[in-house]
């Protein structure tokens, strides 16, 4: 069975890669210990010889079904993706970013200037560039931007960083150069430009001085929280924000769409990477079966088999 | 091992997220005190670090995964920063 995953991050790993990467688990049978991240790598790697598609940093908005045939899955950069199967594997949600209560940033996202999350740093090479942010995401980013871009100015609310120290000291010693401008104590006050971003305002929290910036781009980097989103919209039956499941084989209410991990629910639940493993296993026999009606599968051990690429 | 704020407003069912387990790395258990800040242990770099993170945060902010239960605690009030 081909599989293609997308995912809202530019990165494969959910949680795991986004929230605690360097984190250790103790609970993964096969390893007294093992980092979040090493234990993505390592299913990425497992993965490969099926070579899976992946469409990453989109979010899937639509999802219909063609009469009694594929389901349509459209993302929000509109790209359209068929398959007879779909399984949700979402976790807690979809990670959104945190927005600033700015008035009107909205009519500059989508391409217009604001951005949440930094998909290709190329893109901003020698543009003017406000990154709003305190801890290590915008840390980094200013570090990896400063030779890119034009100008850069980094907005933080406090006095001070608590991220990663050699960050910290890299930026305060980009800032010392003149080679990024550094704005303290500081927040977003308002963004204007003419269908476009052209400048963002900033405001100091404690004199409310405020200063105008020209940017061609703001990029607000207050963190990531998950949302259930457009995952409420396609007819599942939800409740409590998690897709209620059939645990014969964890399929959901529509045929052919399945909830698989930490996005399910059903009586005694846990929310353990052990369980979403289990879950896969009996989803994947059953997605089979759903393909391929009629068919007498026969289930092969891979110590016997070995595995065979695709 | 005792019980976290966090810990024990999720086994009450509260609409609290704790998208990390109680890390402090996701500051979904944010809550903010309304009576009792003095009773609290104190605020770790890490906290601070990512109450930071937050757009909205308030002075009486805390993570609630990172108050650890104990009966010096009475009479403490708080609200969910994200209820709403």
């Amino acid at each position: 069975m081909r599989c293609h995953l997308i995912d809202y991050l530019p990165q494969v790993g959910g949680q795991l890669s986004e929230i605690y990467p360097k984190k250790p688990i103790y609970d993964i049978p096969g390893y007294p210990t093992v980092l979040a991240q090493e234990l993505v790598d390592n299913l990425v790697e497992q993965a490969k010889p099926f070579h899976p598609g992946y469409t990453l940093g989109e979010r899937i908005e639509g999802l219909e079904k063609r009469g009694e045939g594929d389901f349509v899955l459209t993302t929000n950069m509109g790209t359209i993706i068929e398959a007879k199967v779909v399984v949700i594997a979402g976790g807690l949600g979809c990670f959104e970013p945190r927005k600033p209560a700015v008035a009107g940033l909205e009519q500059f996202e989508n391409g217009r200037g604001v951005n949440y999350m930094i998909l290709d740093p190329e893109k901003y090479r020698g543009q003017k560039m406000v990154i709003a942010g305190g801890g290590d995401s915008a840390l980094d980013w200013t570090i990896f931007l400063a030779d890119i871009v034009d100008e850069l100015t980094l907005v933080h609310r406090s006095e001070s960083f608590r991220g990663a120290p050699d960050s910290v000291n890299k930026v305060m010693e980009l800032a010392e150069s003149g080679k990024i401008n550094l704005v303290l104590n500081s927040n977003l006050n308002s963004v204007s430009g003419n269908g476009k971003l052209e400048s963002v305002e900033l405001i100091h929290n404690k004199t409310l001085e405020t200063n105008v910036v020209a940017a061609d781009h703001l990029i607000p980097l207050f963190g990531l929280s998950p949302k259930l989103g457009p995952i409420e919209q396609w007819n599942l039956n939800i409740s409590k924000s998690a897709i209620e499941v059939n645990t014969d084989d964890y399929s959901t209410n529509i045929p052919g769409i399945y909830a698989i991990g930490d996005i399910n629910t059903y009586t005694n639940k846990l929310k353990l990477i052990l369980c979403g493993f289990h879950e896969a296993a009996l989803m994947s026999h059953s997605a089979y079966q759903y393909m391929n009606p009629g068919v007498k599968y026969t289930m092969k051990y891979t110590t016997v088999n070995g595995v065979s690429e695709f | 091992m005792g019980l976290s704020l966090m810990e024990y407003l999720k086994a009450c069912e509260y609409d609290i997220l704790a998208t990390c387990g109680g890390m402090a790395l996701c500051a979904t258990c944010c809550v903010d005190v309304l009576e009792g800040e003095d009773k609290l242990n104190e605020m770790t770099d890490d906290e601070y670090a990512m109450l930071d993170t937050l757009p909205d945060v308030l002075p009486n902010s805390r993570l609630a995964c990172q108050l650890q239960l104990n009966p010096a605690m009475d009479g403490l009030v708080v609200k969910l920063h994200h209820a709403e």
